[in-house]
């Protein structure tokens, strides 16, 4: 073999080993859509849809929709709630909202609930952020992203909508914020909570797309 | 002429040190992975672990994920259409497109390549040896997915994904648990095996091919969380055996990627230590010093991924 194939083959190795380290290596897939729930001049809080791919959505049809009528009773929503959505909660249910450089995770979400929308499981819940808008606000941002990398996150052509914005005007472009990473534990569990603005020993960082959006008042 | 000899060995040190930096950074990644969204309903609760992330993603990740969204969906579309009778000669698209997922999905941290990276590094070995091992190791790992389905499929009337995935944590665990046991036997016969080498023979051939072979058994004695997923979809429809058969030509497309980490490690090990074949002390001792880290990384890169068991205990 000549030295040239060698140091060719060679480099190919390390682009591998590259490329090896730098892809992630999701096993289920969702697209993210927000509502922005307004009150007047107030942000009460946003609704999450997070549609998944087909083969997530036969696995949770199979394991819940016990009468297989294709529609989840209000008991079967409660078992989908319990054994495969509550368990979010240890991952900060993947949300992350941004506001004058402080970041904020919920604790808990409210009005969880789950349906077929034209045969793709929907999941769709509350999550409560209360913020005034008396001025114009800008870069404040919204993330959905799992640090596990288990889960694949996009946001669909138009990933945000506004519920009660008369008096709010809405606008917003999607980006890295390559000034900003996520930072998470690689080996941490179920239990753990790392503030994920804050670098730390053996802590790792990402940088997820944002939504980042300006609110003016009118 | 010693600045000209000084000039030729830090290039030969170079390429060493760029080898074990890119070696060490392979082990930082790919933590195995569980479904977050799944909670475990066993008192003996399993820590979910989690992944190491990319620095940030790039249009390439961004491409490289879209396709294995649209091919798993694809694949379920064809599904569904067999099984609805409505295409009986998709078949073939099928299995190909299975086969091209497994190639896209092994390319991701975690299917041990990191572990096959590290045992080729530690060893001489023909390039036979890696597609064999690759070949190996992606259809235990697809194999141990179809064995857990059928078990559970014997056992219940109905199989969870919250059921599979817990018992693919404890399959996880136990598999690393034996890993380590053969990582530290391998290691435990390399360092005897440099030290005896001009006194007397090492190790008997048997224990040191156990070690070899436990190494590979042991790496690949996990189901494939992917194709898992294939084949409770497959359940869901009943038609199981498409689905062990979609899952065959995954790990025969997954088999290509880890056989080509094999191979390329071969390859390249053999190209970057040619010169040692000129039986200069110095990079003898740098050969051998390679292959005891290459055996040493298998017990680190076993113990990375124990650390998630470690720090959360049952």
């Amino acid at each position: 073999m000549s030295n040239t194939l060698k140091k060719i083959l060679f480099c190919l190795l390390l682009a591998l080993i590259i490329t090896v380290s730098a892809f992630s290596h999701p096993h289920l897939f969702l697209d993210c859509e927000i509502f922005l729930n307004f009150k007047d001049k107030e942000l009460q809080g946003f609704w999450l849809e997070w549609s998944f791919d087909k083969v997530f959505t036969a696995m949770i049809i199979n394991d819940y929709d016990i009468n297989s009528d294709g529609t989840f009773s209000e008991a079967e929503i409660h078992d989908v709630h319990d054994n495969a959505f509550i368990n979010l909660e240890n991952y900060h249910y993947f949300t992350f909202v941004t506001m004058k450089e402080k970041r904020w995770s919920p604790k808990s979400v409210s009005n969880f609930t789950c349906y077929l929308k034209d045969t793709i499981l929907v999941y769709r819940f509350f999550v409560s952020y209360s913020l005034e808008i008396k001025d114009k606000i800008e870069n404040f941002r919204l993330t959905i992203f799992d640090e596990t990398y288990f889960t694949a996150v996009a946001y669909g052509e138009k990933p945000l909508h506004t519920i009660h914005a008369d008096r709010i005007k809405v606008s917003y472009t999607i980006s890295e914020n390559k000034d900003n990473p996520y930072y998470y534990d690689p080996y941490g569990g179920v239990n753990d909570v790392v503030d994920s603005s804050k670098p730390g020993p053996g802590l790792l960082a990402a940088y997820p797309e944002e939504l980042i959006i300006t609110l003016t008042p009118d | 002429m010693t600045i000209t000899r000084f000039s030729r060995n830090f290039q030969h040190i170079k390429r060493y040190l760029i080898l074990f930096f890119f070696l060490l950074a392979a082990v930082s990644s790919g933590i195995p992975q569980q479904n977050p969204f799944l909670t475990d309903q066993q008192e003996n609760k399993v820590p979910v672990s989690r992944t190491a992330a990319p620095l940030k993603a790039t249009p390439f990740f961004d491409t490289l994920v879209e396709i294995q969204k649209n091919l798993r969906d694809t694949i379920a579309d064809i599904f569904s259409r067999i099984h609805d009778g409505e295409d009986r000669s998709a078949l073939f698209v099928l299995m190909g497109l299975s086969f091209v997922y497994g190639l896209v999905h092994a390319l991701g941290p975690g299917h041990r390549k990191v572990m096959l990276f590290s045992y080729f590094l530690s060893k001489d070995a023909k390039i036979y040896e890696g597609i064999a091992a690759g070949t190996l190791l992606s259809f235990l790992h697809g194999g141990m997915a179809v064995i857990i389905i059928l078990i559970f499929h014997a056992l219940l009337s109905r199989v969870t994904l919250t059921d599979v995935d817990s018992a693919g944590a404890r399959m996880e665990f136990y598999s690393l648990t034996a890993l380590l046991l053969f990582g530290l036997l391998f290691f435990s016969i390399k360092i005897i095996e440099k030290v005896r080498k001009k006194q007397n023979p090492g190790p008997k051939k048997g224990l040191r091919r156990t070690a070899q072979l436990g190494i590979i058994i042991a790496s690949g004695s996990i189901p494939c969380p992917g194709a898992v997923m294939i084949l409770l979809f497959s359940l869901s429809l009943s038609v199981l055996k498409l689905g062990a058969a979609a899952v065959g030509m995954m790990s025969l497309g997954m088999a290509v990627t880890l056989s080509a980490v094999s191979v390329v490690t071969i390859v390249s090990k053999k190209a970057v230590f040619s010169f040692a074949e000129r039986k200069e002390r110095f990079f003898t001792i740098f050969h051998d010093t390679i292959e005891i880290i290459g055996a040493l990384c298998i017990i680190i890169f076993t113990l990375f991924f124990l650390l998630p068991y470690m720090y959360n205990p049952a």
